[in-house]
């Protein structure tokens, strides 16, 4: 009997990452001091399950959106209010919100993926704009831009107070690796396999029996429920935010976490989110030329690694070892 | 009825300048396929130099306007030369993840060279305000429709009668035909970045006057440049002058009976329906991919 | 008959790519489709498997009417294809790429694949293992199962056209110029591997060049020009028939002797 060939191999160091991950959230969270940078760590955290909603949706289907913002928004919104007005027990508000996004993406999909590429994007980013416009005139909902969402209460668990930011590194942490595990299952199986199909050639996809437009769909439905679970995480670790957060910068962000990270792998999400998220405050110093050393470092990334950052160093490692593997 | 008039004229300045932007969006499109991001972030630099020549380094109008349209037409071409050029994956999306790139590099280089503040450049002057009894036109209106009609005039003759324009359009139909026939691609592309650059910050400095000129405004030029684009049929540059008319115009209507936060989101819902229902525009045509 | 189409037309602006055309595919049978470049027989192709709708006409499959149906409704009733250039999927493996041919025979829905819920491993193992078969099927050498499609040579990359084809499961496998861009050698075996195909039971429908490859192994030929069906019957048949002989004389004189010769 041939041995389960490479691709249980590749499956099974994947579930190895996750298990190291799941060491490093337990590690870093009993182990780092400033909560400075458990704060940053949370942040990357919650962009990351974001990031790799969007790892579905461009990395594996190729289907390009620049309005992931309005569900990471519709997700912040639902969770803060079902908190606040309704006093919904936060985990039910999580499930909830992340819920009502992906049925938020699942309805404007439809329309949406009937276009592809250069229209595909304009079409989302003027959705993500149309959104953000309406949160922060949807005065009475929202609290617009000011005074937005004054108080969200912190997260519980069954009574338990998880609101600090120890608790929510181990909350977001915990997200984190279901996520990612749920999107690696997904990558090693029929769906994503008939998923990166579609972004190789529609056509010969649909021929072999795959309904494509079904499977744009479910990828767009969950790209937005992962976004909309990582705004609701967001409600709650931020507490006060306002519409200003779900602007065009943050889609943007998202799509560039997925480019920086790698295309085709999602770790390449985690380090994205990570690399989008502290960079900036790493540019802190450089006061108004931030932006412009930020673009300088996008555009090099994009010009000379259009595979992500992530695989090139990866690609770079493996040729390395293959050349001291092979004199 | 002069109230209706007034709101028309108004609806064809904001409209010129949508249409100018469209221009800037096809004549890339047109020789290089790519979708340019960065096509705002020309009229907003346009704005944005312009504004800073006169009001911080006191330069005269005179001389402000054409060293914005110098200055900006060299960093479209940087886009292509550094960009577009080197990049190491020429797919569609993969060159237009790089005028995203460039979009937010532009946004910073004008923070550190004007600094981000809102500015607000002077008019134009020269040509009189039309003051009727039921009507005015202001002076920087006339401007911007005066250079609606010189740059479609000009580009029209570039691309019918020049060989640049002749080179330009060939290279775009079949860009291996026109390789073999000598004309260089890579040419054909830095000189549709440079016009969209210029085209871009001539709407720039002549919109500044009128709205105001900050580093974020990119983007909303870029998205209504693009409607009026789509409206017009993507890459006809008829289209593109007719469909920023028109939205234009449907945005000063309807901006009579919406709340003025709204408006931006009109001509965005006009776009989103557009692509939807009627990808093909005014003057477009649909292509199908063969296999 | 397995597949029947009749008098299916297609207009690209005043052009008529297909014009009128009715044809039959049997079990076990090559049905060759042939005629000088431009005739319409990709469009034909791509009308048949759905890829673009028909102007006008119909079609059935296995008594069906399927005319107008999606390539993934055509494909689940049996109906699969190749394509003129190779439409591989960039950075996928050998194998995986074949295994998304096998995607009609395993269930997994998006959530229990997310849950790896129960059976997919045993599903998984069972793509896998159809993947394998139609691969050996087409003699793909094992060691290239993990690299990349587009990394293979032009002759391997038709190779794996046709396994991920097979492993659809099909009953009707239409070949658009499958021997085109290989040597003599490479075009001997996929002639080799086709009839056996057909002996196997398909019915395959054959777009094709090299004559002495559609004369050796077809039952039945359908040649086209300017769209139109110009004539239809045995090898014997075709070789004798006016028309062909002129339809070839008229585009190109080393086709046409070919196609006389053989
Ligand atoms: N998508 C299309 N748009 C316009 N014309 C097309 C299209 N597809 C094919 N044609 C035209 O239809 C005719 C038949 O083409 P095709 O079916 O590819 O021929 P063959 O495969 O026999 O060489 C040709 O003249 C071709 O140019
Ligand atoms: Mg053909």
């Amino acid at each position: 009997m041939m041995a389960r060939s490479f691709l249980a191999r590749r499956y099974r160091s994947d579930l190895m990452g996750v298990a190291l991950l799941a060491v490093a959230v337990v590690i870093g969270g009993s182990t780092i001091v400033k909560s400075y940078h458990l704060t940053m760590l949370i942040y990357s955290g919650i962009y990351a399950i974001a990031a790799l909603g969007m790892f579905v949706l461009f990395g594996i289907a190729g289907q390009i959106s620049i309005g992931q913002a309005a569900f990471f928004g519709v997700g912040a919104y639902a969770s803060a209010l079902a908190a606040t007005h309704a006093g919904i027990p936060p985990v039910l508000a999580v499930a909830g919100s992340t819920a009502m996004a992906a049925a938020f993406g699942w309805l404007v999909s439809r329309p949406l993926l009937r276009l592809t590429t250069n229209y595909l994007a304009m079409a989302t980013l003027a959705f993500g704009v149309i959104c953000f416009i309406l949160f922060a005139q949807l005065r009475s909902l929202t609290g617009g831009i000011d005074p937005g969402i004054v108080a969200t209460p912190g997260f519980s668990v069954a009574g338990f107070d998880l609101s600090s930011a120890r608790a929510m590194f181990f909350v977001v942490g915990a997200a984190l690796c279901g996520t990612i595990l749920l999107v690696l299952n997904l990558v090693h199986s029929r769906v994503g396999r008939a998923l990166r199909a579609l972004k190789g050639s529609e056509v010969a996809t649909a021929g072999l029996g795959i309904d494509v437009v079904r499977y744009k769909v479910a990828a767009f439905t969950l790209a937005a429920g992962l976004a909309g679970l990582a705004g609701a995480l967001f409600a709650y670790f931020q507490s006060a935010f306002n519409a200003s957060v779900f602007s065009v910068g943050l889609s943007i962000e998202l799509l560039l976490m997925v480019i920086v990270g790698s295309v085709s792998s999602p770790w390449g999400a985690l380090f994205g989110a990570l690399f989008v998220t502290i960079l900036p405050t790493f540019l802190e110093d450089f006061e108004q030329y931030k932006l412009l050393i930020y673009g300088v470092i996008l555009t090099v990334v994009m010009i000379y690694m259009p595979d992500g950052f992530g695989s090139t160093v990866v690609q770079l490692g493996r040729r390395l070892t293959r050349r001291t593997a092979t004199p | 009825m002069t109230q209706l008039l007034q709101t028309l004229l108004s609806g064809l300045t904001t409209g010129a300048i949508y249409g100018l932007i469209a221009l800037g969006f096809t004549i890339v499109f047109n020789a290089t396929k790519v979708t340019n991001f960065a096509n705002g972030d020309f009229v907003m630099m346009g704005g944005v130099v312009c504004a800073g020549l006169v009001t911080l380094a006191h330069w005269p109008l005179l001389l402000a306007v054409p060293a914005t349209i110098v200055g900006v037409t060299a960093l479209g071409a940087a886009l292509d030369v550094f960009g577009i050029q080197r990049a190491r994956r020429k797919t569609v999306l993969s060159l237009a993840m790089i005028t995203i790139g460039f979009s937010v590099l532009y946004r910073g280089l004008m923070q550190v060279l004007v600094g981000r503040d809102v500015m607000f450049a002077p008019s134009f002057g020269i040509i009189p305000d039309i003051r009727t009894a039921e009507l005015y036109v202001g002076s920087q209106s006339l401007w911007i429709l005066l250079a609606l009609g010189l740059i479609s005039g000009g580009l029209s003759y570039l691309f019918l009668k020049t060989r640049l324009g002749k080179a330009m359009r060939a290279a775009s139909q079949s860009p291996r035909a026109a390789a073999l026939c000598g004309i260089d691609p890579r040419l054909m592309s830095i000189a549709s970045f440079a016009m969209a650059a210029a085209v871009g910050a001539i709407a720039g400095a002549l919109i500044a006057p009128i709205g105001a000129a900050f580093y974020d405004y990119g983007l909303v030029f870029g998205l209504k440049g693009f409607a009026a684009a789509v409206l017009g049929g993507f890459g006809s540059p008829v289209g593109a002058v007719v469909g920023g008319l028109l939205l234009g115009l449907m945005e000063s209507i309807s901006a009579g009976y919406l709340a003025s936060a709204y408006k931006d989101a009109v001509a965005l819902a006009i776009l989103l329906g557009l692509l939807l229902v009627w990808p093909s525009g005014l003057f477009g045509r649909v292509e199908a991919r063969r296999v | 008959m397995t597949l029947v189409v009749q008098s299916f037309a297609k207009r690209y602006g005043g052009l008529v790519a297909v014009d009128g055309v009715s044809l039959t595919l049997a079990p076990a049978e090559v049905t060759a489709i042939i005629g000088p470049n431009g005739a319409g027989k990709t469009t034909l192709i791509n009308l048949m498997s759905g890829v673009i709708l028909p102007d006008g006409g119909s079609m059935q499959l296995f008594g069906a009417d399927v005319a107008g149906a999606t390539p993934h409704v055509l494909a689940e009733h049996g109906l699969t294809r190749t394509y003129q250039s190779p439409q591989l999927f960039a950075e996928m493996s050998v194998l995986e790429t074949v295994m998304v041919g096998a995607h009609l025979s395993g269930r997994a829905g998006f959530l229990s694949a997310m849950l790896r819920l129960g059976a997919i491993r045993r599903e998984e193992d069972e793509l896998e293992a159809r993947a394998r078969a139609a691969l050996s099927r087409v003699g793909l050498p094992d060691d290239l199962l993990d690299r990349n499609t587009t990394d293979l040579a032009y002759g391997h990359q038709r190779r794996v056209e046709i396994a991920r084809a097979l492993a659809t499961g099909p009953k009707v496998i239409l070949l658009d110029e499958p021997a085109a861009g290989l040597n003599p050698k490479e075009t001997h075996e996929i002639a080799d591997l086709i009839s056996d195909l057909a002996r196997e039971g398909y019915a395959v429908g054959l777009v094709e060049h090299d004559m002495d490859m559609v004369m050796g192994i077809s039952q039945h030929v359908v040649v086209m020009n300017f769209g139109r069906k110009i004539a239809d019957g045995t090898v014997d048949e075709i070789q004798s028939d006016p028309a062909v002989i002129e339809a070839y004389l008229g585009t190109s004189e080393g086709e046409a002797a070919h196609a006389c010769v053989a």
